[in-house]
């Protein structure tokens, strides 16, 4: 079964996006509510989440920054991460693929095909 | 004395006096020349001033327009914040993975869910909107076929029109080359599922929409035929304006955002194109008004990715202009900031707030009575007080001293509307327009005519004059 971690300062948000991966795809969800949890939690999570979904806006450290502290961690380098961002803009989506993300996903996102994206970004075939 | 010691001091008296009136003349001659050099300095001195004001408005209102960017961006964030909790929520709900509820609340999620739909529709319209005409919306031009676009649509498609029973139908009338043109085909393709869309959303049941191409070396032209009700006259030109409908209904009961066409037609002006609406013909029948609407797109090849789609995503040292360009608008305010674009772009400019100026001006110029140079094209207005755009084109091309002088017409009509003055005039742009467009059409216009006299065929001290 895939572990997915969720980071997002919006409780409601993290709250339909796990019920979502969870009845559409039965993966297991862990959350956090900003970059600082969601770098402890993939820490202590065991096994490590098999990828991360995180928004871009947060207070205190946003989404790219605790991306690049993610890669900075070598027990957490390796997870592929996933942008979930309600900015649309084009300078914005240039500044994410700059990052070295494995991808950014659009908010509001479809709940019944959010597993599928996900899927699709990782390039998850089951 | 003796009589030739008179005749040479005659010789030198009369020399003398030559000496006197050549001074005399001379003095007076470099008197007005000063005077004329600082009536010139004056003039000069004026239009730079005018220039360094209209910097600093056109600085104020690019202030504004970049609050207004960055306003428009934040709200669409913030409101796709709480939009996401609502669609997942509703979504789940709705798709009974979560169990099932009764009929009547599988309605009301039923229609929770859908107007959420629209309403990110509407937020997703009207930034795509936005950056489009601020001129920051990427146009990627490619060779692509027009053929091959409308067939991709036709396709995406017809899932839609089969749960309405509508047929889609495709049929082109240019050959295999012809259909290649440079665009952005994500553009186009937006384009044409849009006119699908709604020549679908307005046809009855059991009826066709036709899409039509025809293309030559000049143009391309593609056309969306629906069998619906109609578009009233009146309405024809104002349905490409936001949120304008043929009936006020329209939105809630077909789902639109009320922007579709209005994103239609800034995509089609950034490629230099046209799009309009006009009623079925039937040409069995030539009295009569068919049913339907048939919506028309036009691409000029001669209007192609440098002319105009690009300056609006390219730096402003694109290409410069060279010309004198006679610039009309009875409003102060767009007459200034369209003077200080097509200035910045290397233009020379002169100004009129009313049609009668344009006429006397343009004869002033054709007849060099003035030290600036031939008017090389107008920027014309289509509403004005007095004497109206359509007139003042028309004495300008009734006239043989001026008929020769390209005029580019500024309307918030669609071409389409007025294939008289369309026939009259070298160009069209459309309001509201922005820089790119406005310097794309006016560059298209310049080289497509034979243009203005060489700087060097003409009066030396008026092509030293730069305003």
């Amino acid at each position: 079964m895939r572990r997915i971690l969720i980071i997002d300062d919006e409780d409601d948000i993290r709250e339909v996006a796990a019920l979502s991966l969870e009845t559409t795809a039965g993966w297991e969800i862990v959350t956090a509510s900003s970059g600082a949890d969601g770098i402890r939690a993939a820490a202590n999570s065991k096994p490590a989440p098999d990828a991360i979904l995180m928004d871009v806006m947060m207070p205190g450290m946003d989404g790219p920054t605790t991306f690049r502290q993610m890669q900075q961690n070598p027990e957490l380098a390796g997870i592929p991460v996933l942008l979930l961002t309600a900015k649309v803009q084009g300078v914005d989506q240039r500044r994410f693929a700059g990052l070295g993300v494995s991808g950014v996903l659009f908010k509001p996102f479809n709940p019944l095909t959010l597993a599928a994206q996900i899927s699709e970004k990782l390039g998850w075939k089951d | 004395m003796s009589q030739l010691e008179s005749i040479l001091l005659s010789i030198f008296l009369t020399c003398i006096g030559l000496l006197v009136v050549v001074a005399l003349w001379l003095g007076r001659k470099v008197r007005g020349q000063q005077h004329d050099l600082a009536g010139l300095s004056e003039a000069l001195k004026r239009s730079h001033a005018q220039a360094e004001e209209q910097k600093h408005r056109l600085a104020e209102r690019s202030d504004l327009d970049h609050a207004k960017d960055e306003f428009i961006s934040t709200v669409s964030h913030e409101l796709r914040t709480p939009l996401t909790s609502i669609r997942g929520a509703l979504g789940l709900l709705s798709s009974g993975l979560l169990g099932n509820v009764d009929t009547r609340a599988q309605n009301l999620l039923r229609i929770a869910s859908a107007n959420t739909e629209r309403l990110i529709r509407l937020i997703n319209d009207i930034l795509d909107l936005e950056r489009m005409e601020s001129g920051r919306a990427p146009i990627n031009m490619r060779r692509c076929s027009i053929y091959d676009l409308a067939r991709e649509a036709v396709d995406t498609m017809t899932a839609l029109a089969d749960a309405s029973s509508i047929r889609l139908e495709l049929n082109s009338y240019a050959a295999h080359e012809a259909n290649y043109f440079d665009a952005d085909p994500d553009r186009i393709l937006q384009v044409l599922t849009n006119l699908l869309s709604n020549a679908i959303k307005f046809s009855p049941a059991n009826t066709t929409v036709t899409v039509e191409i025809d293309a030559n070396a000049d143009v391309l032209f593609l056309k969306v035929i629906d069998r619906g009700r109609g578009i009233p006259g009146d309405k024809l030109e104002s349905i490409f304006d936001r949120f304008q409908q043929v009936e006020s209904s329209d939105s809630s009961k077909k789902g639109g955002t009320g922007l579709g066409l209005a994103i239609c037609r800034s995509i089609i002006q950034q490629h230099g194109g046209m799009i309009w609406a006009q009623p079925n013909h039937d040409w069995a029948k030539p009295d009569q008004i068919a049913p339907g609407t048939t919506f028309c797109v036009q691409f000029s090849r001669s209007a192609r990715a440098g002319d105009t789609a690009m300056p609006a995503m390219m730096s402003p040292l694109a290409e410069r202009g060279e010309g004198l360009i006679l610039v009309c608008d009875d409003d102060p305010g767009i007459r200034t900031v369209v003077c200080e674009q097509i200035r910045r772009h290397g233009y020379d400019v002169i100004e009129a707030g009313s049609g009668e100026e344009v006429i006397a001006l343009a004869h002033e110029q054709a007849m060099r009575n003035t030290p600036l140079p031939a008017i090389s094209a107008i920027l014309l207005d289509h509403y004005l007080p007095g004497l109206s755009g359509w007139d003042t084109l028309r004495q300008l091309k009734g006239s043989p001293a001026t008929a020769a002088i390209p005029v580019i017409v500024l309307s918030v009509s669609s071409p389409a509307e007025r294939p008289l003055l369309v026939s009259e005039a070298q160009g069209w742009v459309q309001k509201p327009f922005n820089e790119g467009l406005l310097l794309g059409e006016l560059a298209r216009v310049l080289k497509s005519k034979a243009g203005p006299l060489p700087i060097a065929q003409r009066d030396p001290i008026a092509s030293r004059l730069t305003v």
